[in-house]
């Protein structure tokens, strides 16, 4: 497999696809706001409009409409014009002002014009009280948390919350792409040994279990060997990014300062605890079916269990402590928000030892049940097992 | 000896495919274990595979793991996988080292005309030159024991000769080989012992020889002019006369020196043949013989 093309292009694009991927977002929604809009306005407040205009982006041009709204309507129905600000004469006390345009979708410029003029009231109304500009800025200044993570052994360490979220949320996410990339792979290939009608030639040499390890072992290396390749990518990217993009450091160095070296091993042995988990399952339904069709029916249950974390992170990110995230996290085949909640705040080792040690008890129960049902299931041909036959096969497997 | 079964039994449920099975094996000969599709054969092998394991009885294996090769009726090959690849995979499986597998590649593939073939797909090869493949993978460690299943199932005649004659190449090398066949011809001319499976029970057992002579009658082929009533005189037991020969079949095997003398003086005899039984007639005879014992 490892040598096979499709593996290496796979291995070697799927990052560049990545990045150019997020790289033609990032280009095209920056090249979006760059492009110069002109809105048409009406101020009757006829002091709107300077205050506004000095605190926007110069990608967005005023222009005065000299007619009635109605005729400003016209012609953004005719497409004589594109945007139509209009600011009634009781903008300060009703805080309300209307926006005509052909698409009303710009909801980021849309949201920037809002919190301005609710910047330009908030200082008139003070001022009208004869507060002085500097007093008006010391009142409406906002506020902004400085992160610290507190451990038993480093004290308070700051940290940003945000890039420790994202990493976390990142190594979940690459175990969960792994589970689901590579995991299915002993599906696939134990209906190949079948459909080829090769599995009874291996048997006759290796027993079933030897069969089921190789294959565990083989995909699980293969998964490990392509992280290796995507690690050293990573690294390198970032040594060019450090040496190419002059601001690059700053975040670089956020980035390494929210790592601790302990989070990768945590990876490491729920990446691969968790790909256990889930390819026995899928070698059990690879050895109940004689072909894909049959078995992708039986491969959904266990497609939306290996997505669940996906779904409860946002709410453990919130509140990693509480008992529901703790409780999730303890199920072996949702173990990967053990390390979000490892990776965003202090896990009792307790909780870390009793995670790893039900996932390695679901893994030899898994290894058992898979063992017997492979025996007898790879050489099964044809129609699909009953619940009766499957027990039987367990009993006598 | 190479293989014992004592009381084999085997059931699938409710279902008893194999029937208090005994037989043994030794070195260096060419077994066929004949029976009708259903029979019990390849649950037989299998058992001796270690694939399934009896419910009752025993079996005795003189021999390692690395020493036997198997061949299943179910057997197949990876399409994309090429020759020489898939003779690398399947030599690792068996427990044989690189070097052995290279130097036996090659010999292998000029032996059955493959040669240029090595670096193709299997999924390029007509199904004759797949399964000479999945001969090679079988046979190339040159094992002490070797079970073909149904080796000659959808191979044309001179692929089947070539099998044969491959079999008997391997025999004459040391190896033991048992290979099993719902067809009788197959294994005439290349079978030193036979056991033949009805229903899971065994119903004939014996080197080729001494079943011939024990089972079956004989068929003696005439070719003749004159009057074809002569043929009939009594000792007969059939006469399918076609007007220049006849196939008949004699009530008593010791009877033929005398029917030929009989025959020789009324009729202008051109060529006289006594056949001796086919596994097929021997086949049906046992069958038959034993369908009735069980009835009782």
């Amino acid at each position: 497999m490892v040598k096979s093309k499709s593996f290496i292009l796979g291995t070697i694009l799927t990052p560049l696809l990545i990045i150019l991927f997020f790289g033609i977002i990032y280009v095209t929604q920056k090249k979006n706001m760059e492009k110069v809009r002109e809105y048409h306005y009406i101020d009757e407040t006829a002091q709107v409009i300077p205050l506004l205009e000095s605190r926007l982006p110069a990608t967005m041009k005023m222009i005065p409409w000299n007619g009635s709204k109605e005729e400003a309507i016209t012609a953004l129905r005719q497409k004589e014009i594109k945007n139509l600000l209009f600011f009634p004469g009781d903008l300060f006390d009703e805080y309300s002002f209307e926006y005509y345009s052909e698409t009303i979708s710009d909801s980021q410029r849309i949201s920037l014009i809002e919190n301005v003029i609710s910047r330009i009231i908030q200082v008139r109304k003070f001022s009208d009280r004869g507060l002085s500009e500097e007093e008006i800025n010391a009142l409406l200044a906002s506020a902004k948390a400085r992160t610290f993570e507190v451990t038993k052994e480093e004290g308070a360490k700051k940290k940003s919350a945000e890039v420790s979220f994202a990493i976390a949320y990142l190594l979940v996410f690459l175990i969960y792409m792994s589970v689901l990339s590579w995991a299915p792979q002993m599906l696939r290939s134990t209906i190949e040994d079948k459909s080829n009608r090769v599995a009874e030639v291996l048997v006759s040499h290796v027993k079933p279990s030897g069969i089921m390890a190789g294959k565990l072992s083989g995909t699980a290396a293969a998964g490990v060997f392509q992280y290796l390749i995507w690690a050293v990518m990573a690294f390198l990217g970032i040594v060019l990014l450090k040496q190419a993009v002059p601001g690059a450091q700053i975040a670089i160095k956020a980035l390494l300062g929210s790592l601790h070296p302990s989070l990768f091993i945590f990876f490491i042995l729920y990446f691969l605890m968790g790909f256990l988990v889930f390819a026995l399952i899928f070698g059990i339904i690879g050895a109940m079916f004689s072909n894909m069709q049959d078995a992708q029916n039986a491969m959904t249950p266990a497609i939306l269990v290996c997505v669940l974390p996906m779904i409860f992170l946002m709410g453990v990110s919130q509140d990693p402590s509480s008992s529901f995230s703790v409780g999730i996290s303890l199920v072996p085949f949702l173990s990967s928000i053990m390390l979000m909640r490892i990776g965003i705040s202090e896990v009792p080792a307790s909780q870390i030892a009793l995670s790893m040690g039900l996932l390695l008890v679901t893994i030899a129960i898994e290894i058992w049940l898979a063992g017997r049902i492979y025996r007898i299931g790879l050489l099964s041909y044809g129609k699909k097992p009953t619940w009766k036959e499957l027990v039987s096969w367990v009993k006598n497997g | 000896m190479l293989l014992q079964l004592e009381r084999v039994n085997k059931y699938y449920g409710s279902f008893h495919a194999v029937k208090d099975l005994s037989f043994s094996l030794d070195e260096g000969k060419v077994y066929g274990i004949l029976g009708r599709n259903g029979a019990g054969k390849t649950t037989t092998l299998r058992m001796i595979m270690e694939i399934y394991y009896p419910e009752q009885g025993e079996i005795k294996r003189f021999f390692k793991n690395n020493e036997v090769s198997y061949l299943p009726e179910e057997r197949g090959l990876y399409p994309k996988m090429t020759v020489a690849e898939t003779i690398d995979f399947f030599g690792q499986v068996k427990g044989m080292n690189k070097k052995e597998i290279k130097a036996g590649t090659d010999e292998w593939l000029d032996h059955f005309d493959l040669g240029e073939w090595k670096e193709k797909k299997v999924e390029a090869l007509s199904k004759g030159m797949q399964q000479k493949v999945q001969f090679i993978i079988t046979a190339m460690n040159t094992p002490r024991f070797l079970i073909l299943d149904e080796p000659f199932s959808g191979l044309d005649p001179l692929n089947i000769q070539l099998f044969k004659d491959e079999i008997v190449r391997l025999m004459r090398r040391g190896t033991t080989v048992l290979f099993s066949t719902h067809i009788m011809e197959h294994a005439e001319n290349i079978c030193n012992h036979v056991i033949i499976i009805d229903k899971g029970t065994k119903v004939v057992d014996g080197e080729m020889s001494r079943i011939k002579e024990e089972y079956g009658k004989m068929n003696i082929f005439i070719r003749y002019s004159g009057d074809g009533r002569f043929l009939r005189n009594g000792m007969e037991e059939s006469v399918d006369d076609y007007g220049t020969y006849a196939e008949v079949v004699l009530k008593k095997r010791e009877d033929y020196p005398g029917y030929l003398r009989s025959v020789a003086e009324k009729l202008d005899i051109s060529e006289f043949r006594v056949d001796l039984p086919s596994l097929k007639s021997i086949f049906l005879e046992a069958v038959g013989a034993k369908g009735d014992e069980n009835e009782k």
